[in-house]
């Protein structure tokens, strides 16, 4: 029919999915570790009604060509992993990292999962887990008789036993990545590695950047509430005026069907 | 009879417009898009002559152009507003500028600068395509990319390519294609994203006055047609 009614289509489905990102950043406003992200725009294919340098006589080329958009869509979403804030909890099993570092964990599958959420807690045997019950890796067992759980900015767990003795339970290593921003999320807080985002190197926190442990504190969301509730007004009257466009379209379209009385 | 010929082609004009304001409307959110502008020319000129009396030649008494097309689609090339977004991999331009991307054999050219981290240590954009640098190769990066307002990357020797383009067209995704001029007065703003420089306002009117113009041109090829009606009436005898 017109092409700007897909057009205009196309950009209405665009700033819908913005909104569902948008909403879904609002909704981890409280998630600890919770990245944000966004959603990048494109501009779909032009058909080329004339070539932009195609001859027009001799020695002469048309300077600019004769171009008709098809509207945009969602490039891609884009998460950002800028540090969220922390906050002081008090409990000791609960670990912040301040850095780019991610913990590790054995998810039921056997496969490992990354997060930054260390709200962690011990199991029935003492086993260190997330929030979830997945195991932390490396794996922490901590004694039925111990009490202070310590653990150092560079990941040293150690614990006091009731005689008095201090134990050294391991080391809580971190894992990082080139391109954290490939990395799939899978909910739970817990990522996967792909392609993108390249393999995990492993390192020691406080250390090249993987960032120093801060126990009793957890890491807050990063999403910023301000420019999420902008975002979504803009993203709003973009969507009206698309369907304007639409409206527009419709208009042009009834008075054809009425050229002939 | 011509007449109707003539609004009907300014009929498929206003749709044309229309097009374009659609397109820059869908685009409002799509950072570095420059918006598209359509340009119209007339064509078919004809010349009205007067004879005088007792002579043959008759003189010239002006001219009309009896037909208007689409010309071109132009995209306006003013500077988009700069967002700061605090995310080391975004880039803004600041300038006539455009980065340099790799995509196959082939360069194009772009102002969307939201940049990433390839696995394997490049600095690709959104399709996965690698940024040049000023003598066209991909760029290594570490995470703690810093770039100053020249280009210059942090601890290496490497410029990212900034070039100015002559005869652009747009290719789609973000992508120009053109002929490259050298750059000297570009800026390169981190941490910065150039939203689209759509102005929704003028884009709003630009509808409504091609959609009236629409309707006027239809009344036009309805009068043309009631005297075309009207003709055929007068030779029923």
């Amino acid at each position: 029919m017109i092409t700007s009614l897909y057009t205009a289509a196309s950009g209405m489905n665009a700033e819908q999915k913005k909104l569902d990102i948008i909403s879904n950043n609002l909704s981890n406003v409280d998630t600890t570790g919770y990245k944000s992200m966004r959603a990048e725009f494109q501009d779909l294919l032009y058909q080329a009604v004339k070539e932009a340098g195609t001859p027009t006589a001799q020695d002469s080329t048309l300077p600019t060509g004769l171009y008709i958009g098809h509207g945009t869509r969602l490039a891609a979403t884009n998460r950002l992993f800028t540090m969220g804030n922390l906050e002081e909890t008090g409990n000791s099993t609960d670990i912040a990292i301040t850095g780019d570092g991610f913990f590790q964990v054995q998810l039921q599958d056997g496969k490992i999962g990354y997060t930054r959420d260390g709200s962690f807690k011990r199991d029935a045997n003492g086993r260190l887990t997330t929030s979830n019950g997945l195991l932390v890796v490396p794996n922490i067992t901590i004694p039925q008789s111990a009490s202070g759980l310590s653990i150092s900015p560079d990941g040293i767990i150690s614990v006091k036993l009731g005689d008095g003795t201090i134990q050294n339970l391991g080391n809580l290593t971190l894992v990082r990545f080139v391109n954290p921003a490939g990395l799939e999320p899978t909910g739970n807080n817990i990522y996967l590695e792909t392609q993108a985002s390249g393999a995990p190197i492993e390192g020691v926190s406080g250390q090249d950047g993987y960032g120093a442990l801060q126990q009793g504190y957890l890491e807050k969301s990063n999403v910023e509430a301000v420019k999420e509730m902008v975002n979504m007004i803009i993203s709003q009257r973009a969507y009206d005026m698309n369907s304007k466009a639409i409206t527009s379209a419709d208009e042009m379209l009834r008075t054809v069907a009425s050229l002939k009385r | 009879m011509r007449g109707i010929y003539s609004a009907g082609m300014g009929m498929l004009n206003s749709l044309q417009r229309l097009n374009s304001i659609s397109n820059n409307l869908a685009n409002v959110n799509t950072n570095g898009y420059k918006k598209d502008t359509s340009l119209f020319k007339a064509i078919l000129e004809k010349e009205f002559y007067s004879f005088p009396k007792n002579s043959q030649k008759g003189i010239g008494i002006g001219k009309t152009e009896t037909a208007v097309v689409l010309d071109k689609v132009v995209p306006e090339m003013t500077q988009g507003k700069l967002v700061e977004t605090n995310n080391n991999f975004d880039m803004a331009i600041l300038g006539k500028g455009f980065f340099k991307v790799q995509s196959g054999k082939d360069i194009f050219y772009t102002r969307d600068g939201e940049f990433k981290l390839s696995a394997d240590g490049y600095l690709v954009d959104n399709n996965g395509n690698k940024i040049l640098d000023e003598t066209n190769n991909p760029i290594r990066v570490q995470k703690n990319l810093e770039i100053n307002e020249n280009g210059n990357i942090n601890n290496t020797s490497n410029k990212i390519g900034i070039v100015e383009l002559k005869n652009l067209s747009k290719k789609g995704t973000n992508y120009f294609i053109g002929t490259e001029v050298k750059d000297t007065i570009s800026k390169i703003k981190q941490g910065y994203v150039e939203k689209s420089n759509v102005d929704t306002l003028k884009e709003m009117v630009n509808m409504i006055s091609a959609n009236r113009e629409f309707e006027i041109l239809q009344k036009a090829v309805q009068s043309q047609d009631s005297l075309n009606a009207k003709a055929i009436e007068i030779t029923r005898t």
